[in-house]
């Protein structure tokens, strides 16, 4: 009987045991990272008998548990990392995306076509200055364009940063709440207690840090789990490695474990930012600066090379300045090392220095070697040129100004009249000398009479030259002009020429060689003719670019232009060869323009020419006027100033001044050449962006932004897809089902009602028992 | 396998149902209340990059286009003031037309330089024509007066060009740059050449098909030297037979032309009186004491005679010979060799071939040379000679009117010519602007089919969006279902 009742008393106290479990899991259907626990029964320890019959004894409950699988949960909190990684990631590539606005008429794209298109509009009426002024406000809109896509960007950086903080403070305090749970599960295993709920509570805990950090967790047998986050242990049993999140020396976010351990891959959506802000953002940036450089660099070489409707400049001053350490000398630097933002080249930059009043042209070359040559050797060869003068200023800012009744610019006008000191179809007899240095004799003695007079004996002493074996023309110039009267000795484009004081029919010039042949020696002709016909010579057009060339003209023959048959004038380049003969006899109506190479060409007026006086002129044919980028570099008549997309902005020197834009590619208010050309940069590849253009480099810039925000959020949605998949899995195995846990109550209800009957019978058996 | 399914996971499945049904729906409304299928590079990243490169494109096109638009209409804005300018020059040639009629007085001529006068006026105002603050014909040189007119005595004497030789270009395609108005220089001075003519009431012709290089118009003086009667052996250098010698003023005679090229008709009776004529000018009769008559030819040739050592009775045609030299424009002057080219300079050295052979006598003429100088310098010129400013005698008026109307035709042609290239230009930028219409379109479209929202299609995804979220929005309103405990 005593058995019966214990019997009952055990069916009674597991059915009410496992009726708890099932309230416990109803209570808990709907709580975050719940499973559901399972009452494990068994029948209760046998009892021997009468004649050793064993006998069962009833039921109880052998354990607790939950329904949990270790591996699922952890391939979720793989996934549960991989959707917070793509999380911040698609969250950030949105803010980039809203920051860059590109499909919209305030996208830089938009601000970028109109500024080429106000470029356009100008060459139509270039002396518009409402049209000028348009250009200057579509340049402003532009550079703020820049100016916001790259703060926004930079600004990305600093709240991205502030937010991977906040990430790692609630890592932190979830890492400490992981560690707590660690003590007490294992405290209570220890003692065979069921810590099922606590590790509910940590599972949560740990996929949270998956998300938030890509935490790993390892699980050990004592019932603790050692979290680890990029191979950098953070949680060891009850000890916590704190994370710390700050920026490193390249601005990136530096993320370390317990105070000195770096976390250099974490996982999550730390990780997504980690990546945005080390990697993705400084290379958008670079690459809004690398495209706001090459605008800059490209537009202000176009720009340099124009003229303002003004015309020449009569000074100007560099946009960028020399920066050099305190205490050097700003001039002694090589101009590589001048601090300027812009690279120069090995190259040329040529100068055309304008008379305003004749408007005549002369060229000049300042040969630039940026690595041996300083900021003071620049200065010097700018100095040299002839009504130019060139400083650098207490700041580093380099000034040009031309002297009075002259100006200057860098544009590939022609000297319209190359005749330089009557060397070529004069009123006065001219006689040009052969190539210098030449080797005179000491004592050689020569015989000039001028204008018909009384020969004139000049000598030529070894102590008039430097070198008498090397004569100079200079040197021989002053001998001459020493010596005699009546002519005058020069040098012109490196040649002597010797020219009668008197002009016209009259004048004359005949020479005959002494002692020493020194007239040999010259290479001078016996004689020249003066002529009351002189010619004119006009150049007209413009250089078609290409390389520079130095032409030099010479009389063929001795004869009057459009009369006597066969004269001709002979074209030489630098190397001598000649280039074209041009028929300036018979048949050439005087006046009519020849072309000499390609957008160049050459007229006579009527007059005679002596090609047996070796009459001559030269013309400096410009090529690239800049191939140094002297003007890009030190940003003279520069349109940009600045030198990325933080700094770029219109030249101060336009700000306010539209007439100031170079938009003439020669000169003139109503010459809107070089507004074609800033115009035809919108298409142009440019090198500096891997031979695309500027409009082409930037669409490819958006649509990477583009592409990777729609991979971010494409992974995003198949990571949900994936989650819920493995969620679901979860569900099956861990997940509270009312239905199932009503029938188990339903069930264990039952069993409960039984064993209550059976004690009750017991109890009446009893009773029966105790009336007998 | 079969999964347990949990109420949980249900409502976590419909959660997600009902935010991808959601998103899609608010992503359908979106598309349609903003008109556009894309609003950002991730919504799809090719068709967004060739939607940019096309609104750029597109961008580019509409300003071209307005470009040559604009460049059209200051071609059309030149070729009208050209068709005004060639308006007058049509009114001034019927003017000198009528001045050249010969029947005008000194009054109606007077009447006619003002007309022409004022036509000039009127070219050189519309030649400065400014149009939205610039000058039309000034070249690069939009702020300067780019014809500038000397004046003496209250009349237009030069004009002279201030303006340049650089006009405005516009980008029709991407290698293709053209320009877009004509520069002054080029309506008014880009002249060609035409044959010279020349007013020479002396017997002066031009040579045909030689290169003169002289320009505008120019005097030609022929002066004479001697004369040569007969054989020049006679008394006093006449002639030997008749014994007509030179008259006492024949430093006066003008008549020019080799032997032969002139005649004297000759009759003498036995006194030694007679009659005589000059080529077949007027026959005089003479009594053979005069000592210098003066006979003149038909053409104006001059000669003065001595018929005091006539030969009594003599009849016949004596042979005369005038020796001449002749000068242009200040050049220098050259013996007359009475030759089909005599090739003569001007004080410049420029030339022009004259055919000597038929001189008659000296004095002076006019050689124009059409296409050289400017209708200004034409009209002015006209002006002048109209009232008789050059001194050449009245009856030479008609001749040389007719002669600058030539150098007036051929500077109108110069005109037409600028107008005929604005025509084409105008035309070729009528075309392309067309061109880029329809190229606007196209680009307008594909963008549209890229960018925009397609009405219908995106109106049908709206309705389907709108369907699918409905259906998830009742399919989860019956999550909470019949369970067990409905049944315990």
């Amino acid at each position: 009987m005593t058995v019966g009742f214990s019997i009952g008393l055990r069916a009674l106290l597991t059915a009410q045991h496992v009726m708890d479990v099932i309230g416990h899991n109803l209570a808990n259907q709907n709580t975050p990272g719940y499973s559901r626990q399972i009452a494990v029964l068994q029948t209760a320890r046998q009892v021997t008998g009468d004649r050793l019959i064993q006998l069962g004894t009833g039921v109880q409950v052998s354990d607790v548990y939950s329904a949990v699988n270790e591996a699922l949960l952890a391939r979720i909190r793989s996934e549960v990392a991989h959707s917070g990684r793509f999380s911040a990631e698609a969250s950030l590539f949105d803010q980039i995306e809203s920051l860059l606005g590109d499909l919209t008429d305030s996208g830089l794209a938009a601000k970028l076509q109109s500024l080429f298109d106000s470029a356009t509009e100008a060459a139509t009426a270039p002396e518009d200055q409402v049209l000028r002024q348009n250009m200057l406000s579509a340049a402003s809109e532009l550079a703020l364009a820049f100016h916001l896509r790259s703060s926004g960007l930079t600004e990305l950086r600093s709240t991205s940063l502030l937010e991977a903080q906040t990430i790692v403070t609630t890592a932190n305090q979830l890492l400490h709440q992981v560690a707590e749970l660690n003590i007490k599960i294992k405290t209570q295993e220890s003692v065979g207690t069921n810590a099922s709920d606590l590790k509910d509570q940590r599972s949560v805990h740990l996929e949270k840090l998956a998300e938030l950090i890509g935490a790993n967790a390892v699980m050990l047998e004592d019932g603790t789990v050692n979290v680890s986050v990029a191979g950098a242990n953070v949680v060891s049993g009850g000890g916590v490695a704190d994370l710390a999140a700050g920026i490193d020396l390249q601005g990136g976010i530096r993320v370390t474990a317990g105070g000195a351990l770096s976390v250099s891959a974490p996982g999550g959506r730390l990780g997504g930012i980690v990546d945005l802000v080390e990697e993705y953002l400084p290379a958008r940036l670079a690459d809004l600066d690398r495209m706001a450089r090459n605008l800059i660099l490209e537009l202000n070489r176009v720009h340099a090379r124009g003229v303002p409707a003004s015309g020449p400049f009569t000074q100007l001053s560099s946009t960028y300045t020399v920066h050099v350490p305190p205490g050097v000398d700003p001039l002694s630097v090589a101009l590589q090392d001048a601090g300027l933002p812009f690279d120069l080249q090995a190259g040329t930059l040529s100068i055309a220095v304008s008379d305003l009043a004749s408007g005549d042209v002369q060229r000049f070359e300042v040969a630039v070697n940026p690595v041996n040559g300083t900021v003071g050797d620049l200065l010097d060869a700018l100095n040299a040129i002839p009504q130019l003068s060139a400083f650098v200023d207490g700041v580093g800012r380099l000034h040009l100004k031309a002297a009075s009744g002259y100006g200057f610019d860098f544009s590939r006008r022609l000297d319209a009249l190359p005749v330089e000191g009557g060397t070529f179809g004069a009123g006065a007899a001219t006689l040009v000398a052969g190539s210098f240095p030449v080797s005179l004799v000491n004592g050689a003695q020569l015989n000039i009479a001028v204008d018909g007079g009384a020969p004139q004996t000049v000598t030529f002493n070894a102590a008039d030259f430097a070198d008498i074996n090397n004569a100079t023309a200079a040197e021989v110039a002053a001998v001459l002009n020493a010596q005699t009267t009546g002519l005058l000795a020069s040098v012109v484009d490196g040649r002597l020429v010797i020219t009668s004081n008197a002009s016209g029919a009259a004048s004359s010039l005949a020479v005959t060689d002494g002692a020493g042949l020194p007239a040999a020696a010259l290479g001078l002709p016996a004689s020249a003719s003066g002529t009351d016909q002189p010619v004119s010579v006009a150049i007209s057009g413009m250089s078609a670019g290409g390389s520079a060339a130095r032409l030099t003209f010479k009389a063929a023959g001795d004869g009057q232009i459009g009369i006597t048959p066969g004269l001709e004038v002979e074209v030489y380049d630098e190397s001598g060869l000649l280039l074209t003969t041009l028929q300036v006899g018979e048949g050439y109506e005087p006046g009519d323009p020849l072309e000499v190479t390609e957008g160049v060409y050459v007229s006579f007026s009527p007059g005679t020419i002596q090609g047996s006086a070796q009459q001559f002129f030269d013309l400096e044919i410009p090529g690239d006027t800049d191939s140094a980028d002297v003007l890009a570099a030190f940003g003279l008549n520069a349109f940009f100033e600045g030198m990325d997309a933080n700094t770029i902005d219109v030249s101060e020197l336009l700000a306010g001044h539209p007439e100031m834009i170079a938009g003439a590619s020669y000169a003139g208010a109503g010459d809107g050449g070089n507004f074609l050309a800033m115009a035809e940069l919108a298409t142009r590849p440019l090198a500096g962006l891997g031979s695309v253009s500027i409009s082409g480099f930037y669409n490819a810039f958006a649509a990477g932004v583009g592409t990777s925000a729609a991979g971010a959020t494409s992974s995003l949605q198949a990571s949900a897809i994936v989650l819920l998949t493995l969620e679901t899995q979860r569900a099956a195995e861990s997940g509270v089902n009312p239905d199932e846990e009503l029938l188990s109550l339903s069930r264990f209800q039952s069993a409960y009602e039984a064993a209550a009957k059976y004690l009750s019978v017991l109890m009446e058996l009893d009773d029966v028992l105790m009336e007998l | 396998m079969t999964f347990r399914i949990t109420p949980a996971i249900l409502f976590e499945h419909s959660r997600f149902d009902l935010t991808s049904a959601y998103a899609r729906f608010a992503r359908a409304q979106g598309q349609i209340s903003s008109g556009k299928r894309i609003t950002r590079f991730s919504q799809d990243p090719a068709a967004a990059s060739r939607a940019l490169d096309l609104k750029v494109t597109l961008a580019r096109t509409v300003q071209q286009r307005e470009s040559i638009t604009a460049a059209r209409f200051a071609a059309d804005t030149q070729a009208a003031l050209l068709e005004e300018v060639s308006g007058l020059l049509i009114d001034a040639r019927a003017a000198a037309q009528d001045a050249a009629s010969g029947t005008n007085s000194p009054s109606d001529l007077k009447t006619v330089a003002a007309e022409l006068n004022s036509i000039l006026e009127q070219i050189v105002a519309k030649a400065n024509q400014q149009l939205q603050g610039r000058y039309v014909f000034a070249g690069s040189r939009v702020d300067t007066v780019p014809f500038t007119a000397s004046k003496a005595l209250g009349s237009i004497s030069a004009v002279t060009y201030a303006g340049d030789d650089i006009t405005r270009q516009v980008r029709l395609g991407p290698a293709d740059v053209k320009d877009v108005d004509l520069s002054g220089q080029q309506v008014f001075y880009a002249l060609q050449r035409a044959p010279t003519a020349i007013a020479s009431p002396i017997g002066l012709a031009t040579t045909a098909g030689a290169a003169d290089t002289m320009v505008g118009s120019a005097r030609i003086v022929v002066q004479h030297l001697a004369t040569t009667i007969g054989d020049g052996l006679g008394p006093g250098g006449g002639d030997s037979a008749s014994g007509v010698a030179p008259g006492a003023s024949s430093g006066l005679d003008t008549l020019i032309g080799p032997p032969g090229a002139h005649v004297l008709h000759l009759v003498s009776d036995a006194t030694g009186g007679g009659t005589v004529a000059l080529d077949d000018g007027s026959t005089i009769q003479f009594t053979g004491a005069e000592t210098d008559l003066v006979l003149t030819s038909v053409s104006g040739a001059v000669i003065h005679l001595d018929l005091t050592n006539i030969t009594p009775g003599f009849s016949g045609d004596i042979d005369l010979a005038g020796d001449g030299e002749i000068s242009v424009a200040g050049g220098p002057a050259q013996a007359l060799t009475f030759s089909a080219d005599q090739a003569l300079q001007d004080g410049a050295g420029r030339l022009v071939h004259l055919d000597t052979r038929n001189v008659q006598r000296a004095g002076d003429s006019l050689v124009v040379f059409p296409g050289t100088e400017t209708v200004f310098d034409t009209l002015i010129a006209l002006r002048d000679d109209i009232l008789g400013k050059a001194g050449f005698p009245p009856e030479h008026l008609v001749l040389r009117i007719q002669t600058r109307l030539v150098a007036l035709d051929r500077g109108h042609e110069g005109i037409l010519g600028g107008l005929g290239e604005l025509g084409a230009r105008s035309a070729s930028f009528e075309r392309v602007a067309a061109a880029l219409d329809l190229f606007e379109l196209s680009l307008e479209e594909m963008r549209g089919n890229l960018e925009d929202t397609d009405v219908f299609a995106s109106s049908l995804e709206l309705s389907e969006a709108e369907s699918a979220y409905q259906a998830a929005l009742v399919a989860s309103a019956r999550l909470n279902g019949p369970s067990l405990l409905d049944y315990i």
